[in-house]
């Protein structure tokens, strides 16, 4: 999949604002701004997006996973190291439950979190690029991060993906929201890229 | 007679923290649970509710269905989609199903705002 310039910012910004919406999301969980890098998009293999993780390939993180399919094909991952999923969990049922008595219920809430911060992102997406969108359930995931990343796909298939790091500072919080778009839907996403590209012209 | 308020969601966390939160505002409803859309059908023979938070993507029968079988079932019931799903074409839907829609996360003040809804359509 190649995207002109244009089209290749107007996909950066159609996810800027859905990652604006799922920090929305976490902000109001956990009372305090969340940080965010700009999302970066770029057409690589599974390798390449491996290789970006640099020397924390390995390092135990949780994910969850989700996909979803229409007229754009796409998995979407939050992944942040498995050491932080209590805290994380704790964000979302509040201080009054102690750590310990989280345990039984961290991958439901895990899932919960991914379920309402991925959708964040893509309702964004579909919205924006007109788009409609069936979500497969939230599936929770433990492993390495090459594990997480390869799970079902060729290493070297190309994939347009995009990362955005997220960070909670004062809850010791960062992770990642990871989209894989399938070359699949390459047609598709260039044709709803162009008209959004024409109404914002037009709008201008 | 308590009014009573039927949680359908498939995460247990969402149903334990929409539990808490309504119970934080005081308000004094008869509340049960149900895991899916298929559950919440089968349980409404035998307990009925006035209102009903429903999720919408659960395993099964997803919330738009249930929310309509359920209509169907009870003509009076308030039902309150409470969902992750906020896709503009999933607040669409339940405009046209006549439905308040309720987007996640669960927060304080999203339930403040389910509970003024059926308070207001009690």
């Amino acid at each position: 999949m190649k995207l002109g310039e244009l089209e290749h910012d107007a996909l950066v910004e159609v996810f800027n604002l859905g990652v604006g919406q799922a920090a929305s999301a976490l902000s109001q969980l956990a009372g305090e701004p969340v940080l965010l890098t700009v999302p970066k998009v770029e057409l690589l293999s599974k390798q390449a997006v491996l290789d970006q993780f640099g020397g924390a390939i390995e390092q135990r993180v949780s994910a969850v996973r989700q996909s979803f399919e229409g007229a754009l094909c796409t998995e979407a991952l939050l992944i942040f190291p498995a050491a932080q999923s209590l805290r994380l969990v704790q964000i979302m049922v509040g201080e009054n439950l102690p750590l310990e008595d989280l345990g039984e219920m961290e991958q439901e809430a895990l899932a919960e979190i991914g379920n309402i911060l991925l959708n964040s992102v893509l309702a964004t997406v579909s919205n924006q690029l007109e788009l409609a969108l069936e979500g497969s359930l939230p599936e929770v995931e433990l492993g390495a991060v090459s594990e997480v990343l390869l799970a079902e796909h060729d290493i070297g298939q190309p994939l347009l993906s995009l990362q955005v790091r997220f960070e909670i500072a004062s809850k010791r919080i960062e992770g990642y929201l990871v989209f894989v778009l399938d070359v699949c839907s390459a047609a598709m996403l260039k044709s709803k890229l162009a008209a959004l590209i024409e109404r914002l012209q037009n709008e201008a | 007679m308590a009014k009573r308020l039927l949680i359908v969601d498939d995460s247990r966390v969402s149903r334990m923290i929409i539990k808490s939160k309504v119970a934080s505002l005081g308000v004094d409803w008869e509340l049960q649970e149900a895991v899916s859309g298929d559950a919440a059908l089968e349980q409404v023979q035998h307990w009925r509710p006035d209102f009903v938070t429903m999720d919408v993507n659960m395993p099964g029968l997803n919330g738009f269905d249930a929310a309509q079988r359920l209509r169907a079932l009870l003509p009076r019931v308030c039902v309150v989609l409470l969902t992750a799903n906020v896709q503009e074409s999933s607040r669409e839907r339940a405009g046209l199903l006549g439905m308040h829609f309720v987007p996640k996360p669960v927060t304080e003040a999203a339930i403040e705002q389910v509970v003024r809804h059926f308070q207001a359509a009690a």
